[in-house]
C-alpha cells in the first residue's frame, strides 16, 4: 500500500512536473499546499521525502517553514535541503543559517555544504567558526562552502586557517581558496586571485596537484606577465611542476607563449626540447614552425623526431618541403618520422610536392614518393606513376605498379594493358596481373575493365592471355564469361587448360551451364575432371536453391564415370542435405571403389536428419549400409541407432 | 610509499622526461625508452608504470580492467569497493594477472584515497551516480581518472568534474571509446574536414531500451547486511535514502531517477560526443531543444548556436548497430556504428579514403585507435585526452537538457556559457540535486 502510494506520488512527480506541466491542472499554489501538507502530517518518510522532491522544482518562500522544521530530522535532513536548495529567496538562506547553530554531525554538515551552492555571503562569519570543528567532515564541508562563497571575508578567513590546519584538513581548505580565487578571476578580480596561488604556490608541504594547481592560477591570471613564471616552471626541476607547466601552456591563450617557448628551443638540453616540441606542436600555433624546423634538421635524435611530430600537429602545407629533404638523412627514426608526417599532412600543396620528388633520380626518393602517394591517395599521380613503371630499378618499377594498382581506375587501364602485351618475364606479368586484377577487383562498373581485358586478348601472348583470363574472373559478367568460354579453343594448349581452370572457379552460376557443356564435349580425362569439379562445385553454393542444386547434381551423372568423378559426385551429393540426395547415392553403395565413401555420405546425412528427409529412402539407405558395412561395427551401430530412431518418428 | 604526498617528487627529473618522451612515441619509432625497459623482453620497469587502481568494477568495469592490464606499462594495486565479494573477485584477477599477492582491498573511497597516496590514476566503473563525485574525489586527491560513462548525473556535477580536472591538472578521460575507434574516427573527421560540405545536421543514437521519463520506485526492503560485506550508506553515495535491496548492489538500477541519467544518457554519453566531435561542437552543447511528445526523445531536434542540428534517434534508420552518429551536408553523407565493418557513406569515393582520414588523424593528433592507451598516453605526457572532462562536460549537458526537455514537456533554450537555461527558472531547478551528505562537492 505504501509502496503503490509512493509510485503513484512519484509518478505525478516525474511526468507532471512544473509549474506549468503538462499535468496543468493543478495549479502550483495548490500543488504547494497539498505538498506542505504531507510535510506538515504524520505521512511516512517515502511521502515527505517525495514530498520535499516535487517541492524543489516547484517550492516557493511557502513551504521553507515546513522544510526548515525538517532539517532536524536525522532521516529526512538530506531531503529537506533537497527540497530548500533550489527555492529562490532569502528565506531558505534564513532557515539553513538559523539551522546551523542547532545541528550536529551529518546534518550539519549538509545544512553547510547547501549554504555553499546558494553562495550565502551572510554566512562567512558562522561557517568561519566550523573551520576549527573537531569534526573534520564539519570543517571541511565550512572549507569548500567558504570556497563556493568566495567573498573576501571568506578568503580572508580560509587562508587564516590554513596556516595552522590538521593535515586532514588541508585538501579542503585549499579547495576553498582556489575556489575563491576562481571566483576572483571570474569578477575580474585579479590581483586577489593573484594573492590566494601565490600563497598556495609557496604552501610547505602541499599536495603536488595543489600546487600544480597554484602555478596554473598564477599564471593564467597574470596572463602574459605570467610568461616568465611559466618559464620557471618549465626550467624547475620539480617533475610535477614541469608536468604542470607543460598543460598550462597548452591551456594559455596568450599568443606570444608559442613565441617565447620556440625561442626556447634551442637553450634547453633534448629532453626539455622534447617537452617544448610537444606543447607547442599542440598549441598549433605556426610562429614555432622556424624553430621546430630547425630543431628537426640537427640535434638530438629524440629531439628531431619530437621537432618533426609537432611540427606535422602544426598542419601547414608548408612543412612538407623541409620533411622532404630530410628523407635522405642518416638517422633511419628521422626518415620515418619525415615519412610518417609527410603522409599525414593534408592539403594539396603537399600532394604537389610529393609528385614532384617522383622526377628525383634517387630511387630511394621515388620508393618514398610512391608509397606516399599510395598512402595519401593521390589519384592526379597516376600519369606520372606510370611512367616509372618502366623504371630501370626494379624495387621502383615494382612500387609503381603497386601504387599505379592502387589508385588507378578502369580508365587507366590502357597503359598497364599495354605493358602486359609485351611483357614476357614471368614476374612482370605476375605484378601487372595483380595490378589489374586490384584495379578491376575495386572498379565501380567492371564492365568497363572488360572491354578492355578482351580487347588486349586478341594482342597477348600466351602467358599474358593467361593472367588476362585470370582478371577477366575478377572482373566477372556474361561478357567476361564469353570471353572465357571462346579461350577454351584457344590452340595453345596452355590458355585452353587455363581457360577451363578459370572457369572451373567461375564466381557465378552462370558458368554452370558452360561447364556442363565442357564437361560432356571434353577431350582430354583432365579437362573433364576440371569442369566437373567447377561443376558440382555449383551444388554446394549456398546462393543457389536447393532445386537448382539438386539438378546440377543429377544432370552430371550420366558424365560420372572413373572414380574420381564419383568421388566428386558423392561429395556434392553429401553438401545437399537433400531429401532426395540418399536417394543418388545409393548406387555407388554397390561400386567397390567408392563404396566407403558412398557409406560415409549417407551416415552424415542420416546424421543432420535433413528437414522432410523421405523416411523411406532414408531407411533403405541405411539398410543397405547395414549390408555393406557390415565389418565396420561402428558404422554398423551407428546405423542401426538412426533405424531405431526412424521408426519411433511417424 | 602510501601516505607520502608528493609520491613521485622523488622521481628523478630525468626520469620523468623520460616517461614524457616515451608517451610521445606512440606511433613511431620511442624518443627515449629507458635501457632498462629495452632489456625486460618488453617489460616495463618498475619505476616506469603507471600504478592504477579499480573503483567499483563490475561488467564493463571488468572489461575495462581487462583492457587495461593488457597495457605493458600498466600495473593495478587495489581495488575499491563497497561490496565484499566484487573487492575479492578483482583482487583474484589483478593477482592472478601478476602472479602476485599484492593488491590491496579497500572498502571507503574517502580512506582509499587518503592512504594509497601511491597510486596514478584509478579506473572508475561504478554505478552511474557514483561517476562524477568518485572522479572529483580522486582528482583532489592528486590522481588521473578514467571514468566510464555517463559521467555525470547532472549539468552541476559535469561542471564541477571538468573545473576539478583543470584546476589540478588532473588527466581525465571518460569512456567514450569510440572516439578512439577507426569508423567513428573516419566519420567524424570526414565531416570535420569538409568533405561532406558544411555539415547541416548530425545524427546520434539513443538506446533502444529504457525511456527518457522515469520512475523511482523503491523495491521492497531487505535487511541491510553488515558494513564490510555490502556498504549500503556508501553504494547510495550522495543519494536520496531508500532501503536497500540486494539487486540494486547487482546493478539493477537503470531507469530510476536517483541513478540512471534515462535511455538518452545512456547511449547519448557516447553518441553526442562522437556527433558534437564531427561538428567541432566539442566545446559546446546545444542551445536550442525541441520536446517530442513520445517516451523517449526519439527525433528530438537539438540546435547549435551556429544553426547546425543533432537529431537523437532510437532506432537505426541512420546506421546499423548501436551507438551509431550520422552526419549530413550538402556533398554527402557519412555514418558509423557498432554494426559496421567499415563506416558507410553517400558515395564510394569518400570510403575509399578511409586509411587516409584515419592516418592524417593519428598524424597531425599523435593519438592511437585505442581508447585507454590514449588515457595512459596522457597520463605520460600529461596533455588532454580525446575524451577529456570539458568534452564529458559538454556532451553530458546536452543529455541532461535534452532529459530536461522531456521530463517538462517542452522546449528549452539553454546557455552553454553560462551553463544555465536561459529565462527558465523551472529548467534550471533541474541542472542539480542537493547531495546526501557527506558527499557533498
Amino acid at each position: 500500500m505504501l509502496l503503490s502510494k509512493l509510485k503513484l506520488s512519484l509518478t505525478v512527480a516525474l511526468l507532471c512536473s512544473g509549474v506549468h506541466s503538462a499535468c496543468g491542472q493543478t495549479p502550483a499554489k495548490e500543488q504547494e499546499a497539498k505538498l506542505i501538507a504531507v510535510l506538515t502530517s504524520n505521512a511516512e518518510y517515502p511521502q515527505k521525502a517525495d514530498a520535499c522532491r516535487d517541492l524543489a522544482r516547484i517550492g516557493t518562500a511557502e513551504c521553507v517553514p515546513a522544510l526548515a522544521a525538517l532539517l532536524a530530522d536525522a532521516k529526512l535532513n538530506h531531503m529537506a535541503r533537497y527540497g530548500l536548495e533550489t527555492v529562490p529567496g532569502p528565506a531558505v538562506d534564513e532557515a539553513l543559517r538559523s539551522a546551523l547553530g542547532k545541528l550536529k554531525g551529518r546534518p550539519l554538515v549538509g545544512v553547510i555544504g547547501s549554504i555553499g551552492v546558494r553562495h550565502d555571503d551572510k554566512a562567512v562569519a558562522a561557517l568561519t567558526a566550523f573551520l576549527g570543528d573537531p569534526d573534520a567532515e564539519v570543517a571541511q564541508a565550512a572549507a569548500r562552502a567558504l570556497g563556493k562563497i568566495g567573498s573576501a571575508d571568506a578568503a580572508k578567513s580560509l587562508a587564516a586557517a590554513l596556516a595552522g590546519a590538521l593535515p586532514a584538513n588541508q585538501l579542503a581548505l585549499c579547495e576553498g581558496l582556489f575556489r575563491c580565487a576562481e571566483g576572483f578571476t571570474a569578477k575580474g578580480q585579479a590581483d586577489q586571485a593573484i594573492v590566494i596561488y601565490d600563497s598556495l604556490r609557496k604552501l610547505k608541504p602541499a599536495p603536488h596537484q595543489v600546487l600544480a594547481g597554484a602555478w596554473r592560477g598564477a599564471i593564467l591570471a597574470r596572463q602574459e606577465k605570467g610568461l616568465p613564471l611559466l618559464l620557471e616552471a618549465f626550467r624547475s626541476n620539480d617533475a610535477w611542476l614541469v608536468a604542470a607547466a607543460e598543460r598550462i601552456a597548452i591551456e594559455m591563450k596568450v599568443a606570444a607563449v608559442s613565441k617565447v617557448l620556440a625561442d626556447e628551443l634551442g637553450k634547453v638540453p633534448a629532453e626539455r626540447q622534447i617537452m617544448l616540441c610537444n606543447v607547442l606542436g599542440r598549441r598549433g600555433d605556426v610562429v614555432a614552425l622556424p624553430a621546430l624546423l630547425g630543431l628537426a634538421k640537427a640535434g638530438d635524435k629524440a629531439a628531431r623526431v619530437a621537432a618533426i611530430r609537432a611540427a606535422v600537429e602544426l598542419g601547414d602545407a608548408a612543412v612538407a618541403v623541409p620533411l622532404i629533404e630530410l628523407f635522405k638523412d642518416p638517422e633511419a627514426e628521422v626518415v620515418q618520422a619525415a615519412t610518417a608526417g609527410v603522409a599525414g599532412l593534408p592539403g594539396a600543396g603537399v600532394d604537389a610536392a610529393v609528385v614532384k620528388m617522383l622526377d628525383s633520380a634517387d630511387p630511394a626518393l621515388q620508393l618514398h614518393a610512391l608509397e606516399m602517394l599510395r598512402q595519401r591517395r593521390v589519384g592526379t599521380a597516376v600519369p606520372q606513376i606510370q611512367l616509372l613503371m618502366d623504371s630501370k630499378n626494379e624495387a621502383v618499377k615494382a612500387a609503381a605498379v603497386k601504387s599505379y594498382a592502387e589508385l588507378g581506375g578502369a580508365t587507366d587501364l590502357g597503359g598497364m594493358l599495354d605493358k602486359l602485351v609485351k611483357a614476357s618475364d614471368p614476374a612482370a606479368i605476375g605484378a601487372l596481373e595483380k595490378a589489374l586484377a586490384s584495379i578491376c577487383g575495386a572498379a565501380q562498373q567492371p564492365q568497363g575493365c572488360v572491354q578492355q581485358l578482351v580487347a588486349a586478348l586478341a594482342k597477348a601472348g600466351p602467358e599474358a592471355k593467361q593472367a588476362l583470363l585470370r582478371t577477366l574472373r575478377v572482373a566477372g559478367g556474361p561478357e567476361a564469361l564469353q570471353a572465357l568460354r571462346g579461350a577454351v579453343a584457344d590452340p595453345d594448349k596452355d590458355v585452353h587448360t587455363g581457360a577451363i581452370r578459370v572457369l572451373s572457379d567461375w564466381k557465378t552460376a552462370d558458368a554452370a551451364a558452360v561447364l556442363l557443356d565442357l564437361a560432356k564435349t571434353a577431350a582430354t580425362p583432365v579437362d573433364k575432371i576440371l569442369c566437373l569439379r567447377g561443376y558440382l562445385g555449383m551444388a554446394a553454393r549456398k546462393d543457389l536453391p536447393a532445386p537448382e542444386r539438386l539438378a546440377i547434381c543429377q544432370q552430371s551423372m550420366p558424365l560420372i564415370q572413373r572414380s574420381e568423378e564419383k568421388l566428386l559426385l558423392l561429395g556434392a551429393i553429401g553438401s545437399l542435405a537433400n531429401p532426395q540426395s540418399l536417394g543418388l547415392i545409393l548406387p555407388y553403395l554397390d561400386d567397390p571403389a567408392v563404396k566407403l565413401e558412398a557409406v560415409a555420405t549417407i551416415m552424415a546425412l542420416a546424421d543432420k536428419r535433413a528437414k522432410n528427409q523421405d523416411a523411406d529412402v532414408a531407411k533403405a539407405a541405411l539398410g543397405k549400409v547395414l549390408a555393406v558395412a557390415a565389418d565396420n561395427p561402428a558404422v554398423v551401430k551407428r546405423a542401426q541407432e538412426l533405424l531405431a530412431a526412424l521408426a519411433t518418428e511417424k | 610509499m602510501p601516505n607520502d604526498p608528493n609520491p613521485k617528487s622523488s622521481l628523478s627529473r630525468r626520469r620523468f622526461l623520460q616517461r614524457s618522451a616515451a608517451a610521445s612515441s606512440v606511433f613511431a619509432v620511442p624518443c627515449i625508452i629507458p635501457a632498462s625497459a629495452l632489456g625486460r623482453g618488453g617489460a616495463v620497469a618498475p619505476s616506469e608504470r603507471i600504478v592504477m587502481a579499480g573503483i567499483g568494477i563490475h561488467n564493463r568495469g571488468g572489461s575495462d580492467l581487462t583492457w587495461m592490464m593488457g597495457e605493458p606499462d600498466v600495473q593495478f594495486v587495489a581495488i575499491c569497493d563497497i561490496s565484499k565479494e566484487r573487492r575479492e573477485a578483482v583482487k583474484q584477477t589483478i593477482d592472478n594477472k601478476y602472479g602476485t599477492k599484492d593488491c590491496t582491498m579497500h572498502r571507503d573511497i574517502r580512506e582509499f584515497l587518503a592512504e594509497r597516496t601511491d597510486i596514478d590514476g584509478v579506473l572508475i566503473a561504478t554505478g552511474d551516480h557514483w561517476h562524477a563525485l568518485a572522479s572529483i574525489l580522486a582528482m583532489r586527491a592528486g590522481k588521473d581518472v578514467y571514468s566510464e560513462k555517463p559521467s555525470c548525473m547532472t549539468i552541476a556535477e559535469g561542471q564541477a568534474v571538468a573545473d576539478t580536472a583543470r584546476k589540478y591538472g588532473r588527466v581525465y578521460q571518460t569512456g567514450a571509446q569510440r572516439l578512439s575507434e577507426a569508423n567513428h574516427v573516419f566519420a567524424i573527421e570526414t565531416a570535420r574536414s569538409g568533405r561532406l560540405g558544411k555539415v547541416h545536421t548530425a545524427y546520434a543514437h539513443i538506446a533502444p531500451w529504457d525511456a527518457a521519463i522515469m520512475g523511482n520506485a523503491w523495491k521492497p526492503a531487505q535487511p541491510e547486511p553488515p558494513k564490510d560485506e555490502v556498504d549500503w550508506d556508501i553504494w547510495l553515495g550522495p543519494c536520496p535514502w531508500r532501503p536497500y535491496n540486494s539487486s540494486y548492489v547487482q546493478g539493477d538500477w537503470r531507469g530510476l531517477y536517483d541513478f540512471h541519467t534515462s535511455c538518452i544518457g545512456e547511449w547519448g554519453a557516447h553518441t553526442f560526443a562522437q556527433a558534437q566531435a564531427g561538428i567541432d561542437a566539442l566545446d559546446t552543447s546545444p542551445v536550442d531543444y525541441k520536446y517530442v511528445d513520445n517516451p523517449t526523445g526519439d527525433g528530438m531536434v537539438t540546435t547549435f548556436a551556429n544553426g547546425v542540428k543533432m537529431i537523437l534517434s532510437r532506432g537505426d534508420r541512420y546506421w546499423h548497430g548501436s551507438c551509431g552518429e550520422r552526419f549530413d551536408g550538402p556533398e554527402g553523407w557519412v555514418a558509423a556504428a557498432d554494426g559496421y565493418s567499415k563506416p558507410e557513406a553517400s558515395s564510394p569515393a569518400l570510403l575509399a579514403d578511409f586509411k587516409k582520414v584515419v592516418g592524417e588523424y593519428m598524424a597531425r593528433t599523435q593519438r592511437p585507435m585505442n581508447h585507454v592507451r590514449d588515457f595512459f598516453d596522457c597520463i605520460k605526457s600529461r596533455r588532454l585526452t580525446v575524451a577529456n572532462a570539458e568534452v564529458m562536460y559538454r556532451s553530458m549537458s546536452a543529455v541532461h537538457a535534452a532529459n530536461i526537455c522531456m521530463w517538462l514537456k517542452r522546449d528549452v533554450k539553454f546557455d552553454p556559457i553560462k551553463a544555465e537555461f536561459v529565462n527558465d527558472a523551472e529548467a534550471n531547478r533541474l541542472r542539480s540535486r542537493a547531495m546526501r551528505e557527506p558527499w557533498i562537492i
